[in-house]
């Protein structure tokens, strides 16, 4: 997949050299930060908000904030204070949702039911469509956690984050980090076991003990 | 014995449903983790849980990433943005600190007036349990009438104790010294509104001289009328406090009018209209001495009233009414020209003002100390601060607003 490959970067940037610069204004040098980051931000952003538009604004108005507010980085980890923002726009985009929800859950599962038709082309492996049904139910599930718990999972299982990168986007401490992630995972597992007959055999939880 | 195994058992079961999470990730500590392990060992419910967890974060690892569906790059014109956020951050940081440190003086301020009135911190002036209310209480309605008059000369201020004996001695006197009052209150704008107000203002009081001051305004011709109101009502409020009708009186000159009877509450007021018909202004001169030489260390009335009266009609907040008694030489020195501003006008009766002054300073009520004068200052100083604070407040909230969501 094209997303996948672009995530690792051929050349490593200088990345100190352009946050630097782009404090001093060059957007140029920002928005090579944002080719870097976007994959990232954005599926953090979709993850928990599960919604492709909503993702797109959160993510488009967090590298604003994010280059607004540059002057006001102090070094350490620009990915955990570019997250922290993302996480942010996304909690004010679900304030928004909560006060005036959009659209019903059941016509969002026949939208993407729809365009997964459409989309599958005959040639897509059967592992991809599967893979694609996986990603479905977890996105399912991952929506029905409390936002911290979601973030956390989504940055850890989703994204790969370490514990302590967790503990510098969320501002918590490392105890938090794992005790949010250990209810996520525990709700989640519960989640898919219920759903255990959704996905194809060899995604199926085995919990015959 | 068995109750007690499987409670254990059950702690164990808790403590490792808590940690195995952690435990698939390695985060676990060598002890915590073999504490983990021999639970497992022992119990199949928790074997099952670790598969199907680490089975869950597996399937997790494996969603797909999403293709960002655009190019978030930003466009050149965000430059600007991230200007205008760096200027809008920058005022709201002053705002912010000029909101806390505003605050803090205000909290200064209220601790000080606190440790004033309260007694901790003492200054010369005796002390009663019920004197801040009283004062207080006296002091609310002399500000009434205070700012009805347009402004004291600074020298009242400045009239401290020290002088007050002096200034009743020469309250009489000083209608000789009319000359300058005359020339002073001629520059002064006469004002026959502040008089009004004054009346207005005033709180009905059983003091004597009130009913008889209004009556004698009107009496009053000319400028007199309304200054003799003005008078009037000081009386009536200075049948408690002396210094109210010294301050209306002053004022009323100034203004033009001959109010200057004031010293000597109602009833000089009433004299003075009386035998001035109108033009008591000669009164109003003996009496803004005796306001200027206010006593240094004596708690005489007119000493008290001196710093009040200068504090509330001066409109700066810079004027310190708890003037050291160290200036009272001074203060007599230009107590005498801003008695002398107060007193002219049209100054007719000369011989008047002493008499009432004396008869003022008998009625005359408690005399305020300084810890009391201090803390009025401190309180004008802590309202002055107050309105700064809700300035700077509203700042920080509209500069915060404006320079966007902070991260």
């Amino acid at each position: 997949m094209r997303a996948l490959t672009r995530r690792a970067p051929s050349a490593p940037l200088n990345e100190e050299a352009l946050i630097s610069a782009a404090q001093r204004g060059d957007v140029d040098a920002f928005n090579r930060l944002v080719l870097e980051y976007q994959q990232l931000a954005y599926n953090v952003a979709y993850r928990i908000l599960g919604n492709d538009d909503q993702a797109a604004d959160a993510t488009q108005d967090a590298f604003m904030r994010a280059y607004s507010a540059l002057y006001q980085f102090r070094g350490g980890s620009f990915k955990a204070w570019l997250l922290r923002i993302v996480t942010n726009c996304c909690y004010d985009l679900l304030r928004v949702k909560q006060r005036r929800p959009t659209t019903p859950i059941d016509d969002l599962v026949e939208d993407d039911e729809h365009s997964r038709l459409i989309e599958d082309p005959d040639e897509l492996p059967d592992e991809s469509l599967e893979r694609q049904e996986l990603a479905e139910l977890i996105q399912e599930g991952i929506e029905t956690l409390p936002d911290d718990q979601r973030t956390v999972v989504v940055l850890s299982d989703i994204e790969g984050l370490s514990y302590d990168e967790i503990a510098a986007v969320t501002s918590v401490s490392l105890g938090t980090v794992k005790s949010r992630l250990s209810r996520a995972r525990a709700k989640l597992r519960d989640y898919l076991l219920e759903r255990r007959e959704l996905l194809p055999g060899r995604f199926r939880l085995m919990d015959s003990g | 014995m068995l109750g007690l195994g499987r409670a254990r058992a059950n702690r164990q079961h808790r403590y490792v449903a808590n940690n195995l999470s952690a435990y698939i990730d390695g985060q676990l500590t060598a002890a915590e983790r073999a504490r983990v392990e021999r639970h497992l060992a022992a119990c199949a419910d928790c074997r099952r849980d670790v598969e199907t967890l680490r089975q869950t974060v597996a399937l997790l690892r494996r969603v797909p990433l999403k293709p960002v569906p655009r190019s978030f790059a930003l466009p050149a014109s965000a430059r600007a943005a991230q200007a205008r956020h760096r200027r809008w951050n920058a005022a709201f940081g002053a705002m912010r600190t000029a909101t806390v440190t505003i605050a803090t003086l205000l909290v200064m301020v209220f601790a000080g007036d606190a440790a004033l009135t309260s007694g901790l911190v003492s200054l010369p002036g005796a002390r009663t349990a019920s004197d801040a209310s009283a004062l207080l209480y006296q002091e609310r309605g002399q500000t009434q009438s205070e700012e009805a008059a347009p402004m004291m000369a600074e020298a009242a201020p400045k009239a401290s104790p020290e002088a007050a004996p002096q200034a009743e001695s020469e309250a009489a006197p000083e209608p000789a010294v009319e000359p300058y009052g005359a020339t002073e209150a001629t520059a002064a704008p006469d004002a026959p509104s502040p008089g009004e107000t004054a009346r207005a203002l005033q709180p009905p009081r059983e003091t004597w001289p009130g009913p008889q001051a209004q009556p004698g305004a009107p009496a009053g011709g000319e400028g007199g009328g309304p200054d003799m109101g003005g008078v009037g009502g000081a009386g009536g409020m200075g049948g408690t406090v002396p210094v109210m009708p010294r301050t209306n009186g002053v004022g009323g000159a100034e203004e033009g009018s001959t109010t200057a009877e004031a010293e000597p509450p109602a009833a000089l007021a009433a004299e003075a209209t009386e035998t001035a018909e109108g033009e008591a202004q000669v009164e109003s001169l003996a009496q803004a001495p005796d306001e200027a030489e206010t006593p240094a260390e004596e708690p005489q009335p007119e000493a008290m009233m001196a710093p009040k009266t200068v504090p509330t009609p001066a409109p700066q907040p810079t004027q310190l009414p708890p003037t050291e008694p160290a200036t009272a030489p001074e203060a007599e020195e230009s107590a005498t020209p801003g008695a002398m501003v107060m007193r002219v006008e049209p100054g007719d009766g000369d011989g008047t003002p002493a008499p009432e002054a004396e008869r003022v300073q008998v009625p005359a009520r408690p005399p305020e100390p300084a810890w009391w004068q201090a803390s009025r200052s401190l309180r004008l100083i802590g309202g002055f601060l107050a309105g700064m604070l809700l300035i700077a407040l509203a700042g920080t909230i509209w500069t915060g607003y404006k320079r966007g969501v902070p991260k």
